[in-house]
């Protein structure tokens, strides 16, 4: 359906593969004002499309790829895509971000996104240009591995493809374009299970603006305040997120042994510092970004990606593995089956536990790295405990126990973030709609310890700021652009004066500021229309599409998808007992000393509902529903 | 003396990641380093500092003394990724 706005090419192709129809998806403009673009308008499509019934590995699952209003059109850090569906590991909605080329192509071939349903009968490779879609058989590339699969499909296009672990339908079976990965709960395997080697993408469609001349100052404006940003300007590209590595261990957050303690006696051996001493070639990172947060590292002799925080702490700390060389290695390995670097270590050091605790005679021990690399092949073609370990660490505790220690939430794995050490974390983990993520979890551990140093255990204005972190990062990555431009709102003088006064004052306010947080939360839009200048997304949004936007707009924008991928998961049937987190972070102490080190996930979330207009269930209540035009209107 | 470790930025650009001095509080320690490294003092207390894993902004600031054995850990002042 064409568009009177900027920033869209006013198309959506949809494909069953069954039926083998190709025709356009219907999106109006109403939609595209309400929810803008990436993971806000794949959750619609799909509450509009699955039921309470709709089984992940199934033809009737949809698999939703979209962009946002900002890719293509030079925004910095803003070439990312999203990819939406129901995942086959939690059985819920995920959305997985990824900052391969695919967004851009796919947008140059004429389509804001692409929504597949049903299965082929037999595995294809799927070419979409400006002129037509076609199906390839793929017999002749399934099997292959990530990078041999894109190299085959050739360059100057966007690649989409998965690995034997997706083939497989490894549970966490990732996606990848070039070396990015959608990463988390099993979107490869979906693809999978759908038949689907690969998508590629080409064509010369062009993206119009708004309004170009205002975009072309705001880009230099946004990519100059990155560059001059103690966060993106300086320590991202320097250390890349492996930075964090040390300052979560001195925060006792670091993973390990499987979230039994906070911190790794050996940690400086897989620490980010260690990384860019011994193993850094150069940075590299996804199109259009100044920041580059991304790593290059050598293994075989080949140039490839180095591992990022979350890989560092769960394939090292939490295995209690101090060979940074076996990590880098392992990350390589995994990239090149295809799956979710995350979800695989936190099963494993689960596995270990359990062995350990002679529940599953399975060979792995904290430790011992001999075995680890054979148990991602074994996982990725299913083999021997391999068959159970691709199942994740959920489906492991059914058939093990250890539920108690069996570190996720709602089916996924928890990042590298040990919450008791940060328990608004620990509250985003437990209420997050894709499960055990940082980032959909409101990622407070920046203000709780990693950016700046907030009382960590307070329960005191947590629930608050979870909630306006979550609806702007939500909004963000609507837009398309990386979730890391949004450290421009964290103000460099806190970050730069750590120990002065004003800085502190500010940690007081923030401890105490749940009142004015909610005001921002509660206000309906239209009360907020002023713009914030370290949100260079409002008015790029503004710029690029012509909407009325404003910081209200925006907010309520991400009030409203956060909203509907509840809806889509309440509709799979959760409720507030799967907001929760494993026994281990909410009953036994981090350290048996100090009775703050526990989350308090009960009390957190309580407050939480409450302040989203949730009822005690953790149902949004109709007329939150109805005010936010969560389903349109 | 006082085990003092370096992290973060503050690492990379002085190549250094380990010292044994002798300082009697972190103000000192300070002084220090800024004069072995050529650092600017104000640079270094703009870092965030932890003797023996505790924050010296629960402890006594710049003022918490020091004694033999214990370890100081200083990080650059930015860890956001
Ligand atoms: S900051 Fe890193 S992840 Fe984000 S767009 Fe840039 S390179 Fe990609």
């Amino acid at each position: 359906m064409a568009t009177i706005y900027g920033g869209y090419t006013g198309r959506v192709l949809k494909i069953d593969l069954s039926l083998k129809k190709i025709e356009e998806y219907p999106w109006s403009d109403k939609e595209r004002e309400l929810y803008i673009g990436g993971k806000i308008m794949a959750a619609k499509i799909l509450y509009d499309n699955i039921d309470e019934k709709t089984k992940a590995l199934s033809p009737d699952n949809y698999l939703v790829i979209t962009t946002g209003p900002l890719t293509g059109t030079g925004a910095p850090s803003s070439s990312r895509f999203n990819i939406s569906t129901i995942s086959p590991l939690t059985n819920l909605l995920t959305s997985s971000n990824c900052g391969g080329s695919f967004g851009l192509y796919l947008k140059k071939a004429g389509y804001d996104g692409i929504v597949i349903t049903g299965r082929a009968e037999n595995p294809i490779w799927i070419e979409i240009t400006d002129e037509e879609v076609l199906f390839h058989d793929a017999k002749d590339i399934w099997g292959l591995k990530t990078s041999e699969t894109q190299s085959v499909l050739g360059d100057k296009c966007g690649r989409l493809v998965i690995g034997p672990a997706g083939e497989n339908l490894v549970k966490y079976a990732s996606a990848f374009s070039e070396e990015r990965a959608a990463g988390r709960a099993g979107v490869g395997a979906v693809m999978g299970y759908k038949n689907i080697k690969a998508i590629v993408a080409r064509g010369n469609h062009t993206v119009n603006v708004h309004d170009k001349e205002n975009l072309k100052n705001l880009y230099k404006d946004w990519v100059k305040k990155l560059k001059e940003h103690p966060i993106t300007g300086n320590q991202l590209p320097r250390l890349g997120t492996a930075g964090l590595l040390s300052m979560m261990n001195a925060r006792k957050m670091l993973a390990t042994r499987n979230f039994k303690y906070g911190q790794y006696k050996d940690f400086e051996k897989i620490s980010g510092e260690y990384l860019a001493e011994k193993y850094l070639i150069k940075n590299k990172g996804c199109l259009t970004c100044p920041i580059q947060c991304g790593r290059v590292v050598e293994v075989d002799g080949k140039q490839v990606k180095g591992p990022e925080l979350e890989t560092l702490g769960l394939l090292g700390a939490n295995i209690e593995n101090n060979s940074l060389e076996h990590i880098i290695r392992w990350n390589y390995v995994l990239d090149e089956l295809g799956m979710d670097t995350v979800s695989v270590a936190g099963t494993i050091a689960f596995a270990m536990e359990l062995n350990e605790k002679g529940l599953w005679d399975c060979g792995l021990e904290f430790g011992k790295i001999d075995n680890i690399e054979k148990t991602f092949e074994d996982i990725a073609y299913r083999r021997g405990i391999g068959n159970f370990l691709a199942e994740g660490t959920k489906a492991l505790s059914k058939m093990f126990g250890g539920e108690e220690f069996a570190i996720n939430s709602k089916g996924l794995e928890l990042a590298a973030y040990e919450p008791r050490g940060a328990v608004g974390q620990g509250l985003g983990y437990a209420v997050s709609n894709r499960g055990g993520c940082h980032l959909n979890g409101g990622y407070l551990v920046v203000l709780e310890g990693l950016a700046l140093s907030m009382d960590a255990y307070t329960k005191k204005s947590k629930a608050s700021l979870t909630i306006l972190f979550q609806n702007l990062m939500e909004v963000a990555s609507a837009c398309g652009s990386c979730l890391f431009t949004t450290y421009l709102f964290i103000p460099k003088y806190l970050l730069i004066h750590p120990n002065s006064i004003l800085t502190k004052l500010f940690l007081w306010f923030l401890k105490n500021s749940a009142f004015f947080v909610n005001i921002i939360n509660k206000l309906p839009g239209r009360f907020l229309k002023f713009n914030i200048p370290n949100l260079p997304h409002i008015l790029a949004l503004k710029y690029v599409t012509g909407f009325n936007m404003n910081f209200g707009t925006f907010k309520e924008i991400g009030e409203r998808g956060y909203n509907l991928e509840r809806m889509v998961n309440i509709k799979r049937g959760i409720n507030s007992k799967d907001d929760t987190l494993p026994k281990r972070l909410t009953q036994e102490y981090q350290d048996s000393t100090d009775k703050r080190t526990i989350v308090p996930v009960e009390d957190l979330k309580m407050k939480y509902y409450k302040i989203r207009g949730w009822d005690k269930n953790g149902i949004p209540l109709e007329k939150k529903i109805k005010k936010l035009k969560v389903f349109g209107g | 003396m006082v085990r003092v470790r370096y992290f973060g930025l503050l690492r990379l650009d002085i190549k250094r990641s380990f010292d044994e001095i002798e300082a009697e509080n972190v103000e000192f320690l300070i002084k220090i380093i800024s004069s072995k490294y050529n650092i600017d003092v104000d640079e270094i207390k703009n870092t965030i500092i932890f003797v023996n894993g505790k924050n010296i902004n629960q402890l006594n600031g710049f003022r918490t003394k020091l004694y033999d054995c214990d370890e100081v850990q200083i990080f650059s002042p930015v860890a956001g990724g």
